[in-house]
This record gives C-alpha cells, structure tokens and sequence, in this order.
C-alpha cells in the first residue's frame, strides 16, 4: 500500500542580489534584484507503507527542502503530497501525530535538562498516556542503550548521546512515518553504526515508514533497499540500491603511499591512475578484483600506507546524471 | 461536544504552559548567579520606577483626582504588568534567531498551536518574581493608604482587568517583534516599542489631552496600568469599561492574523 | 605613532560602528525627558513645588533636558571587556606589550566618547539655546567653559569609578552579573534622572560626601546657574580629589589583583 505519493513537487523561493558595501545597501533601498532559485524542480515517488527508501544527493541538492515540504514545515510552489490522505501543509493534527521529524543539525531538546523531561513534554503535547508513555520510553532506551543517561542534562551528553536522545524523543507517540534528515551527521563512526542498527530493528518490529537523507553512502547501504537520488533539484535515479552500485561501475578507490616518488607507469598495471600527489598515489579498481591487486601491490611495491574507499557519492551521482542525459 | 472539546483542549494547554513553568524554572535554577543578577538588575530598574513616586511624595500634590497614594497604586500596577510581560518576553527576544536560523521548523511539526509553543515556552521566573512581588506589595500599600474600598466588586473587577491587561500587552508588543520574519534586524522596533512601555510610569493623567488620547486608542499602552486603577477608584466610565475588554480581543485578532501571515510568509519564502 | 593616541581612534571608530545602537538609546532617553517635562509640567502648575524642591521652575526644566545627556555621556561600557579579560585570559596579551592597561583603557573610553561628545553637546547647544529663549536662562561664555571642564573632569571620575568596580573581577569573576544593576543605581544616585538634592537638605548632603553627584548633578547645575563662584571651585577641587583618590585606589587594586591573577595562573 503506497503511504506517500509525491507528484510533480517545486519549490522556488526568491531572494535579493546584493552589490558590496556601502553603496550596494544605498543601492538596495531603492531597487533590489529578486532572483529566483529552484531548490527542487520535478520531483515524484511514492513509498510504500513499511519501506525505508533512502534521498540521497549531494549538498544543496534539495533532500533537506523536499523532506521540509513533505513534513508540512514548507509550502511548495507547484505539485501535490498526499501521506496516508493528508497534505502536510495544511498542518492538521491528526496528521501531525502520525508523523516525526528528526533533524540531525537542529536539536528539540531542553538544553539544561535531563532528555528525559524533554520527552515527558512530548508526551504531553502528543496526548500520550501515561503507561504507554512508560512503556515506550524504556523499551527505546534498553533498545538505544541511553538507560543510564536519561537524568543526565542534555549539554552534558556527547554528539552521539543527543542523537540518541532526538530519536527517542521523537518516537515518544509512535509515529507511522519517520523523515530522518542526516542524522548521522558529525558522529563517529561507532554511533553511525548504532543508530542504523536501531533504525534497522525499528523499522523491521514496528513497520514504520521511514525517509531518510544522508550523504554517507553507509548510511543508505545500511538501511535502504530503495533509493531515490536527487541532484540540483531534480530527480535522476529512483530504484533499488543494488543496481546503483552496478551503475557505478563497482569500483573501489586504493590510496598507496610509497616511501619513495611513485612511478606511474609502474602503477598503471595494477589499475587507472586518478591521482599522483608525491609519494601517494589514488587508484581506481574494480571491486572483483580488489584483493588481487592489493596483494600485488603490498608485494612489489614499498608501501608505508594503503586505504580502500568507495567513490565518492558526489562522483557517483555525477556519473548517473551523465547517463541520464545520454540515454 | 463542542464545549466539551474546547475544555478539553483548554485543560491540555493549561498543562503545558504548567510544564513550560516548571522546566524553565528547572532552566534557570541550574545557573544560580544569572537567576540572582536577573532579579538584581530588575530591583535597580525598580530604583528608576520609585525615584518617579518619591518625587511625587515629595512634592505632596495631586495630579488631578490622584493623591500620591493613588499613583503609589499606579506605578504598583506598572510594576506588576512589568514583571507579566518579562515573564514571557526571552520568547519575543529569540523569535527573530529562531526564524533566522530555522529553529521554527521543529515546532512547526507538532500538534499544538505553534504561536503558544513558541511565544510562550521560555519564562523568566527571576525579573518576573521581583517585579510581581514589589508591584503587589504597593498596589496593597497604595490601595490600603488611599482608602479604597475593598469589596467583591472592586477586587474581582480589578483582577478581570489585569487579566484583560495583560492579554493586551502580549498581543500589542508581540507585533512588532513580528516583523523578524520579513526583515533581519528587529532590535530598532524593539527597542522603540520597550521605550513606549515606560511611559506608564506615571499615570496617563500627567501627559497632555492628545497624548493621552493616542495612548488610550491608538497606541492603547495607557489602557494597560491606568484602567484597572481607574476602575477601583470608580473612575472608570462604562464606555472605558467596554474599551478595557474590547482593547485586548482586537489587538488579539490583529496579532493573531499578523502572526498567521508571518509564518505563511516562513513557509513560502524559505528554503 | 604614540600607542595611546592609537587605542584612542580605535576606540572611535568602535563607537561609530555602534552608533546606531547609541541612538536607539538616545530615543528612550527623549522619551524619559518628555515623560519628566510632563511631571513638572503639572507639579510646578499646580502647586508650589519650587518651595520644596528648591529649583525654580526653569532651572529644574533644564535640568530635565542637560541632566539626561550628560549621564549618557558620563556612562561607561568597558567594565565587561575588563571583567572578560581578567575571566578568560585576556589580560596576558596587554601585560607582555610596553603598554599600561588603566591607560590604555582610558584612552580607549575617550576616544569612544569624542563621536557621542560630539552630537550630545550639538543637542544640548540646541537644548541650552532653547532654555535661553524660552526659559530665561541666563548664560555666560565663563559658565559655559566651566561647564565644559566639570564635564570632562566627571567622564574621568566615572571612568575610575567604573574602573574600580571593574578590578572587583580579580576576587569576583562573576561580579560582571552586577554591573547592570551597580551602573542603574549610579545613574540613580548621580542625578541622573531627578536632581538629588529635591529630597531634601540631609539628603543633599550626603550626597556631597559621596563621588557620585560629581559625575553628572554637578556639571549640569553649573549651567543652571545654581552655584556662585566659591561653590564652583569648591566642586571642582572635589571632582580632582575624588578622581585622584579613586586613580590610586584603582593602581592599589591593580597591584594586588594582578599578584592573584599570576597566582591562578590566569
């Protein structure tokens, strides 16, 4: 049963150019320049009721503006958003308890207190009662693993621990659909893992419908079969996460650093040379045959250092953008 | 039904301005030396408000029908309303970081009206309780010295009009700070609008015809500590009395449409 | 170029940065003058407030109108950036430089007033114009000048008064809390929102015991006339004592504070 169907959604806005200095302000009291930016251009999906789809794009590509305009937060400028029968921007309640939003870069906790006097309040602006309240607390903190921090003030907790907290606090009146924008933002990488392993088991327990937006690819690896990316507005790629990885070509990123100046020639056996800084060098190799290479390279070369990365989403989107065109 | 819904309703914010006391309280109790300097900085202000009634003391004349113990009642009511305004008033001063850096989208999201989340969750217990206290203990002191009768009528009025008073002061002093959502700097009109507000140090009878018109209609700051005073003095005439209550649903409306447009502005014009 | 000469154009050019700040403050101040301009208004029209006061009805009208604006003038700032650089080690960056920081504070203050001082004396030339037409003051080139040097001499009292109260940060770091209400009730004491001696004789007295009517009662009755030669001189010699006295409280307060800073460790 499809949950969320988004047609055709635009969101512009205008703003004002604005010439340095003093003269540029005596300018902009008589005339201003309005230009028009088109955060998000055509976008359509839909999700199904219990999926967890992943929006993924570059920075300023329009994630933060589509989940803001999905949450009822902002108006769009043209097209239609229909969640389980409501349009979010009319702002009803009853479609406001069905959902929460966490947003990894704002927080909606009491900073002088303990988190859990910010989740009571929750409980009472969402009308929970008072045993479910109970319930739900303690399960999702056994679950997130934050028991012994509840009566900690909230500016004492680590980057990791408030995340934890958000979460919690915004699952307090059990939402039917959750919108994540970049909540693994800043972690460390112990926290990034915990959170999704929470998401994952939460979704698979209560079917809750999340969105989620992140430009870590682990993040959308971890948690998403589907993904929908988007980039300078506009919709390029909606489908199963797999196929992406294939699009991308499968390839791994080898960063080598030698104790002496690289030679190319001798490294382009092993793979396509991106890049020479002095003595590190980054290689492009296909996935299946990584370990080969690797093992070669460690045998013949002298190595100091070696990394694996992936390629970078940015590229990646980059690259299904070109195809899009193409085909 | 409908009745029942709205007590219903009535009942749950009730609930949560009570939470909203109880947490900011809990807020402000963790920085012990800011909650005493708040009161301390209130109590020096408080000099400035009393060096007005001194002088009047001094000077042993009535201004009008109002001995020096009725404007001892006055500036009471000018304190009180003082410390009920800066009750909520940190929630008007952050509004403007709160639009400027998208804090709004996180309470736009919740089943509550968004203006009472956000205009009053913040209460600064510290100057409130200063100005309250000083401000009851000369309307007592004031009342009790001018002879005043203390009856069922007199006391219940008052208290309606206080309630009456202190409706208008948020919606009046709320609008200007409103206009964070269309420009940046907002400290100008704020400042200009707190400026306005002391001009209740002394009652309205002081100020020539044309100014105390404008006060009373226009600009109604005067209706705010003069009426309810006037009232117990039977001074009130019935027309006044009916501008007393009508004064605050009309501005009420006006700060609520103000608002409305303010935050449809929010939604279409930021990204 | 002469260090000291240098902080005191950064301390104007700080000043005019601000001064859309200083005149929003300047508005509240012509909103307390017409709130006070009404009050005598009715007292002075309506009884005979000039027995009790002791200011005829012109004098206390310039009073209302000069009182104001000297306090603004005298008003100081810079005790929070004192009390911040003693909180936060601040102050290491002016005790390892060939500069001495009552000086440099000093002269900083000044220059930040000399954009203020400017505009101020243009309104009160205006004000003092007006109160010469229409309220008969009478006014000599002599008063004038002797205005102008109480006034610069009650900018540098209150400046060591402020600075001494600023110093309480070596033994207080939080003490920055009080200022606001310490810098109200000197307002309040120094006449700057009524004359000090309309409370009466005792009072009045009191007050010419302490520093504080010296910063701004003192400079602004010069012009209203109420004091005869001796009278003046006798202010002026308490306005110089009081600024020595307090300069060397400030150096003993240094001293003893700075041996307890290098002992924190700052």
């Amino acid at each position: 049963m499809e949950i969320i169907k988004v047609e055709h959604l635009k969101k512009e806005f205008t703003y004002y150019k604005k010439a340095g200095g003093l003269k540029g302000s005596f300018q902009n009291l008589f005339h201003r320049e309005a230009l028009v930016k088109e955060a998000v251009k055509d976008v359509s999906f839909s999700v199904e009721k219990g999926e967890i789809i992943g929006l993924l794009g570059p920075n300023g590509a329009g994630k933060t503006t589509t989940l803001k305009m999905l949450s009822g937060i902002l108006y769009p400028t043209a097209g239609n958003v229909d969640i389980d029968g409501f349009v979010p921007w009319e702002r009803k309640n009853e479609f406001k308890r069905r959902f929460s939003i966490v947003m990894g870069q704002k927080n909606q906790l009491w900073w002088d207190l303990p988190a859990c006097d910010s989740f009571y309040l929750n409980k009472c602006i969402y009308d929970v009662d008072d045993m479910e309240y109970k319930k739900t607390v303690e399960e999702l903190a056994e679950l997130l693993d934050v028991k012994d921090l509840m009566n900690v003030q909230v500016r004492r907790l680590s980057l990791g621990e408030r995340m934890k907290m958000e979460i919690l606090a915004a699952l307090i009146h059990k939402p039917e659909i959750l919108f994540l924008d970049e909540p693994t933002i800043g972690l460390d990488i112990i926290s990034q893992q915990k959170i999704r392993d929470f998401l994952h088991f939460y979704n698979e327990q209560k079917k809750t419908t999340i969105i989620l937006t992140s430009h870590y690819m682990r993040d959308i690896e971890a948690l998403c079969s589907r993904a929908v990316i988007i980039n300078q507005g506009q919709l390029v790629y909606d489908g199963q996460l797999e196929d992406i990885n294939h699009l991308m070509g499968d390839k791994k990123l080898l960063t080598i650093k030698c104790n002496a100046n690289a030679d190319p020639e001798l490294l382009s056996a092993y793979g396509k040379v991106r890049e020479i800084k002095g003595s590190e060098v980054v290689l492009e190799v296909s996935k299946g045959k990584l370990k080969e290479t690797a093992s070669g390279i460690l045998a013949n070369l002298p190595v100091e250092d070696f990394n694996v990365t992936e390629v970078p989403l940015e590229e990646s989107i980059a690259l299904i953008f070109q195809k899009e065109v193409a085909s | 039904m409908r009745v029942n819904h709205f007590l219903k309703e009535m009942k749950r914010y009730l609930r949560l301005f009570g939470v909203f006391a109880k947490f900011s309280l809990m807020s402000q109790l963790e920085y012990r030396a800011n909650f005493v300097a708040g009161v301390a900085v209130e109590l020096g202000w408080m000099l400035i408000k009393l060096i007005y009634v001194a002088v009047v003391y001094r000077a042993g004349v009535n201004i009008g029908i109002l001995t020096p113990d009725h404007i001892m009642l006055f500036v009471g009511i000018y304190v009180m309303m003082t410390g009920f305004y800066m009750f909520y008033y940190p929630n008007f001063v952050s509004l403007s970081s709160l639009v400027r850096e998208g804090g709004l989208d996180l309470h736009i999201v919740k089943p509550v009206s968004l203006q009472f989340l956000v205009t009053l969750r913040q209460l600064d217990f510290g100057m409130f309780l200063a100005d309250f206290v000083a401000g009851v203990i000369m309307i007592v002191l004031g009342w009790q010295r001018a002879g005043l009768p203390v009856n069922f009528v007199s006391v219940v009025g008052f208290i309606f009009l206080i309630i009456c008073a202190n409706l208008l002061t948020y919606s009046m002093f709320l609008i200007p700070h409103l206009l964070c959502f269309w420009i940046v700097s907002t400290k100008g009109v704020a400042d200009l609008t707190a400026a306005l507000w002391d001009f209740n140090n002394m009652p309205q009878l002081i100020y020539g015809k044309w100014m105390q018109r404008i006060g009373t209609f226009i600009l109604p700051v005067f209706v705010i500590t003069n009426f309810p005073g006037l009232f117990v003095m039977g001074e009130l005439s019935a027309g006044m009395m009916v501008w007393a209550v009508a004064a605050p649903v009309l501005f009420f409306f006006i700060a609520r449409a103000v608002w409305k447009c303010a935050v449809r502005n929010y939604s279409s014009a930021s990204s | 170029m002469n260090p000291y000469r240098c902080v005191f154009q950064m301390g104007m050019e700080k000043s005019l940065e601000y001064r859309a700040n200083f005149f929003l403050s300047l508005l509240s101040t012509v909103f307390q003058i017409i709130m006070q301009v009404f009050l005598w208004n009715y007292l002075y029209g309506n009884s005979d407030a000039g027995a009790v006061t002791g200011y005829t009805y012109s004098q206390i009208m310039v009073y209302t109108l000069l009182a104001a604006m000297v306090s603004k003038l005298v008003s100081t700032g810079f005790e929070y950036e004192v009390n911040e650089d003693i909180k936060n080690g601040g102050l290491n960056k002016y005790l390892v430089r060939p500069v001495h920081y009552m000086s440099y504070r000093y002269f900083s203050f000044l220059g930040e007033k000399i954009p203020q001082l400017m505009l101020l004396l243009l309104i009160a030339a205006a004000l003092v114009t007006f109160s010469v037409l229409r309220l008969g003051l009478v006014l000599s080139i002599g008063r004038i000048l002797v205005f102008l040097a109480a006034l610069v001499l009650g900018i540098t009292l209150n400046f060591f008064l402020f600075y001494c109260v600023a110093l309480i940060s070596f033994w207080l770091t939080d003490v920055n809390l009080m200022f606001g209400t310490v810098s109200v009730v000197i307002v309040v004491i120094s006449g700057g929102i009524f004359p000090m001696d309309i409370f009466g004789e005792k009072f009045a007295f009191v007050m010419g015991l302490l520093p504080f009517g010296y910063t701004t009662q003192f400079p602004s009755n010069i012009i209203n006339g109420r004091f005869d030669t001796v009278q003046i001189a006798t202010g002026l010699l308490c306005q110089l004592f009081w600024i020595v006295l307090l300069f060397f409280a400030g150096k003993v307060m240094w001293k003893r504070g700075l041996h307890r800073f290098a002992a924190v460790g700052g």
